[in-house]
């Protein structure tokens, strides 16, 4: 009997491990990664996913016994890339989509996104005003354009009395740039402003625009761009006599900014909600962790990519279930982030107070707007 | 303990040992042959990791070299085109050359580049660590403005004024991975920046323009965090794909260089070569067990044979002949196997007979057991019917014993009752003759007229003291006849008193005389027994003396010895023959003439003193002296416990 009893276990036994081991590969967590990672547009793309895999780091990419897979594909800031990248994921079954970094590639992405019932897209930086107040797969916890967003900078701008703003965006991510364009100039004109003098892409050559700019009067230049393409143009304005003030976007601000806009850049200026500075325990350590694995200082998109991360994390441990993640997230509503809570109203979008920062001597510098 | 088959052991041992040689002996080979392998692919892999080393160091130099050239060689009045070095030198992309101010004056590059002249890049890390008093500096991995792609570069102060910043081509990186993946084979190429950021990636180049990092890899965990660097490591690489590799860390600037192959495409040739190992080790497995059945059959045959013929032998099946085997020692074996089955027949066949017998007699033995058997259960039966009536023969026996006793006591009774009215007529005759003599004699004297007053008042007093006497004489036997059965402390010199006074006239009448030695002794028991029991033996005495001719003398001793009273009555009457002294206390045994005894009084008077008494009544001849004449007699003598005290 017990010569039988082996050749009836063993094979149970192989089967089990093998079950076990097959099943094993089931137990994973898959999270697509979309943003550009490299060129021009990398700053932003690469900050993000540097601060999004920290978190997920921190936790040795496990939920529970789920081994968590960070899948990264790099969008180029190209529209048949964002799509063919989403066209993976839908055929490679991964469901969560951390992406895109610039509104111009998510807008890309979503309507291809919306068409799959259980996916969910959830963006760290996408502002675009087009995504706001739409109960779609889509979540973000950057703040949509939106007046509310705008208010520190139109007061700012009033305070200041500029009058004659002229726009240089990057048409290349346009979806971005037209919340400055509409929402923004709307507010102004409607403050008692005048529309915007001037507009130029980014992406013709600096020399037209300088050209634009020194026909056109004005007292403000508003630069949507990248970091990279934004020291670019104000070295350029700057080497051409053009001294306006400089106000950048958001997306412009990071540490690549001031290194390669050099002098260029000192007294530009950014809407924000994030402070470099920030004294928040949350945000000190953050810098500290990140300091460590990387050798070097986040900028505040690592930042937000580290608490989207941590946004998925706490969310995942409850569940790993996507289809019902969006609704579990708008259900806590409330989110500690890095600095301060992570407010999502019904739709997924959420609001942080934005301020005013200056390149202060190679640093971002908060500017008392109350004066 | 188990009882294990012989031909299933010796088939498993021919098994064992041809197919455990097999098994270790390949284990053996082809363990030596996987360390073989591993071996030669560390040396392979350390040689190569060497060479890329160098080269990478050596790139690294030559980027130097280009920047010292350029130190030597570059100067704003005879300018050396920066494009031209940039076309020359492979390793370089671009060129800038800076004022003191970090602000661009000159650049060069092989790319297309989003600068100009003027741009200010004093917020470089590259400008500021020169600025700072740094001779020459090497950037970590960067994004490049100039050129929109990550970038390292190599800065110098080139004069007092200048600065430049050589920004290195990192296709020329890759080229060197690929150059030596292409010579190595199967070897798989990493370089990467001390921050773990890919420089050199030949099949994904993309991951260097991403500035994809390791950090989170598998063997930056296990092996270059813990700087186990030139060890053969194995690791899950990009794909969960299982490498086998080794890495090591640039003289110059700390650049990781990873040398890998995957381990199943490392090992496929030899995975392949295993299992025809394995495949070939079964063949032979297979071959050795079919060989080692076919031999142990062999030699199991003729094992078999007899192992068949001792079944039979076991199952009384008998062979004559067995078939002879190729094997001598088997043979002898098999041929002394018959020789002893030959001998277990024939004592097979005499224990067959010798069993008979012994059964028969068995069988006999059986029956005559059987029988007696039968013969004890009528035994048996009867014994119960003769114990049965034995039982009611006791019974009456005992019945009539207790009748005769009653009898007895009777008959004894009787005759003591007719002893005591002969005693009571001897003692009366006289006295009433003398009242009949006395009163004739006044009769006759009143009709003589002889008569007077004074000899009839001394004729009457004569008759009244006779008849006080008679009274007395009485109140003597009524003593004896008390009937109260009470124990009482009595004395025994009054009690012999009292039997005396009856007893006197007998002794007087026959002559005898009595001689006292009378000791004053209270006594607690049955005074009247006692009376008859004395007067029993005076009686006896008195009879035996009757016809004697001489001295007739019976002793009376009364005395107290230690705590017994003892009462003895000795005569002269010659004693009591030996052959019968044992039997005069038996009933009914007699010397006397049938009229004169009923041969019960001694057995009474023992009984009485035995038993009613707890004393003793014994009997021996004595001889007597009494005025210096001997005589021979009888001695009674009765002996009583002195307890005066009634408890």
């Amino acid at each position: 009997m017990s010569k039988y009893k082996y050749i009836l276990i063993l094979p149970i036994m192989f089967f089990s491990l093998m079950f076990t081991a097959c099943n094993k590969k089931n137990e994973e967590i898959n999270i697509g990664l979309v943003v550009g990672l490299s060129g021009k547009y990398s700053s932003l793309g690469t900050s993000i996913r540097d601060g999004f895999v920290l978190a997920f780091d921190e936790i040795n990419n496990k939920i529970g016994d789920k081994r968590v897979n960070i899948i990264q594909k790099d969008d180029q800031q190209d529209k048949n890339k964002a799509k063919k990248i989403i066209k993976y994921f839908i055929e490679k079954d991964i469901k969560l989509v951390v992406g895109n970094a610039t509104s111009s590639m998510t807008a890309v992405s979503l309507p291809l996104i919306n068409k799959q019932k259980d996916m969910l897209m959830i963006s760290a930086t996408s502002s675009s005003d087009d995504f706001s107040a739409i109960d779609d797969n889509f979540l973000r916890i950057q703040v949509e354009h939106s007046d509310k967003r705008y208010q520190s900078l139109l007061n700012f701008v009033k305070t200041n009395k500029y009058q004659k703003i002229f726009f240089i965006y990057d048409s290349k991510n346009y979806k971005y740039a037209k919340g400055y364009e509409n929402i923004f100039q709307n507010m102004f004109i409607n403050s008692g402003g005048e529309k915007f003098v001037g507009k130029a892409d980014l992406n013709s050559p600096y020399e037209n625009i300088t050209k634009k700019l020194k026909a056109t009067k004005h007292d403000l230049i508003l630069v949507i761009g990248n970091s990279i393409d934004s020291a670019s143009i104000i070295q350029y304005l700057r080497i051409h006599k053009i001294d306006t003030q400089i106000l950048g976007s958001g997306w412009a601000k990071t540490m690549d900014f001031i290194e390669n806009g050099g002098r260029s850049v000192e007294g530009v200026l950014f809407s924000t909600g994030y402070d470099d500075h920030s004294k928040d325990k949350k945000f000190t350590q953050f810098i500290k962790n990140f300091k460590a694995k990387y050798n070097k200082t986040p900028s505040v998109f690592s930042a937000q990519g580290y608490e989207l991360g941590q946004i998925l994390i706490k969310n995942l441990q409850k569940s790993s279930d996507i289809s019902t993640l969006k609704q579990r997230i708008l259900k806590t509503k409330k989110f500690e982030g890095l600095q301060g809570d992570i407010i999502f109203d019904k739709y997924g979008d959420v609001f942080r107070e934005y301020f005013i920062m200056q390149v202060q001597n190679k640093e971002y510098i908060k500017v008392n707007t109350k004066d | 303990m188990k009882i294990k088959s012989l031909k299933s052991k010796i088939l498993l041992y021919f098994i064992l040992f041809t197919a455990i040689p097999l098994i270790v002996s390949a284990t053996v080979i082809l363990y030596n042959m996987y360390q073989s392998k591993i071996e030669s692919v560390f040396h392979k892999h350390y040689q190569i990791l060497k060479q890329i080393e160098q080269e990478s160091d050596k790139l690294v130099n030559e980027v130097e070299h280009i920047g010292l050239f350029i130190k030597q060689n570059y100067v704003n009045k005879n300018p050396i085109t920066l494009n031209e070095l940039t076309t020359i030198q492979k390793n370089i992309s671009t060129i800038l050359i800076l004022n003191n101010n970090g602000i661009l004056k000159d650049f060069g590059s092989v790319i297309k580049t989003d600068t100009f002249k003027g741009y200010d890049y004093s917020n470089m890390k590259y400008f500021l660590a020169i600025k700072n008093g740094k001779k020459d500096y090497w950037s970590e991995t960067y994004l490049s403005q100039v050129t929109h792609q990550p970038a390292i570069s190599y800065t110098l102060r080139i004069n007092k004024n200048t600065i430049a910043v050589l920004i290195i081509n990192l296709d020329s990186l890759n080229n060197l991975a690929n150059k030596f993946q292409d010579e190595q084979g199967f070897s798989i190429i990493r370089i990467l920046d001390k921050n773990g950021i890919f420089l050199a990636h030949p099949e994904q180049k993309k991951f260097v323009l991403q500035r994809k990092n390791i950090l989170n890899s598998d063997i930056y965990k296990k092996y270059m965090k813990k700087d186990m660097k030139y060890q053969q490591i194995i690791f899950n690489g990009y794909g969960d794909i299982d490498n086998i590799g080794i890495y090591g860390v640039t003289k110059k600037l700390n650049w990781y260089i990873i040398i890998k192959e995957s381990s199943d495409f490392l090992f496929n040739t030899f995975n392949k070569l295993m299992w025809f190992i394995i495949l070939f080790i079964l063949v032979l497995i297979i071959i050795s067990i079919f060989f080692s059945i076919k031999l142990s059959k062999s030699i199991l045959k003729p094992v078999d044979m007899v192992r068949s013929n001792m079944n039979k032998i076991a199952h009384g099946k008998f062979v004559k002949n067995i078939d002879k085997t190729n094997y001598k020692e088997l043979d002898i074996l098999v041929s002394n196997f018959l020789l002893m089955q030959n001998k277990i027949n024939d004592r097979e066949q005499m224990l067959k007979t010798f069993n008979d017998q012994l059964e028969q007699k068995v069988e006999e033995k059986t029956k005559q057991l059987s029988q007696t058997n039968e013969e004890l259960q009528e035994s048996k039966y009867n014994l119960q019917i003769l114990n049965e009536n034995l039982e009611s023969k006791i019974i009456d026996e005992v019945k009539k014993n207790t009748d005769k006793e009653k009898l007895l006591a009777q008959q004894s009774k009787m005759a003591s009752m007719g002893e005591m009215l002969e005693n009571i007529a001897h003692q009366w005759r006289q006295p009433l003759s003398v009242i009949s003599t006395a009163s004739s004699g006044i009769k006759i004297q009143k009709e003589f007229g002889l008569s007077s007053e004074e000899k009839e008042m001394k004729i009457l007093d004569t008759i009244t003291t006779t008849a006080e006497h008679l009274s007395k004489t009485i109140d003597d036997f009524r003593d004896f006849f008390k009937t109260n059965k009470e124990k009482n402390i009595y004395n025994i010199t009054k009690s012999y008193q009292k039997t005396i006074n009856i007893l006197e006239s007998k002794f007087k009448n026959k002559n005898i005389e009595i001689i006292e030695n009378i000791e004053d002794i209270d006594i607690y028991g049955l005074e009247g027994e006692f009376i008859q029991v004395m007067m029993n033996i005076l009686n006896n005495a008195r009879d035996i003396l009757d016809d004697k001719e001489y001295r007739k003398l019976i002793f009376i001793d009364i005395v107290k010895n230690d705590n017994n009273a003892i009462f003895t009555v000795k005569d002269n009457g010659g004693g009591i023959p030996e052959h019968i002294i044992n039997k005069i206390f038996d009933p009914y045994f007699t010397t006397k003439h049938q009229s004169q005894g009923t041969g019960i009084g001694l057995y009474m008077s023992e009984e009485k003193v035995c038993k009613h008494m707890n004393g003793s009544l014994e009997v021996q001849n004595v001889k007597l002296t009494y005025d210096n004449i001997d005589y021979k007699g009888a001695c009674f003598t009765i002996t009583l416990p002195l307890t005066t005290n009634k408890g």
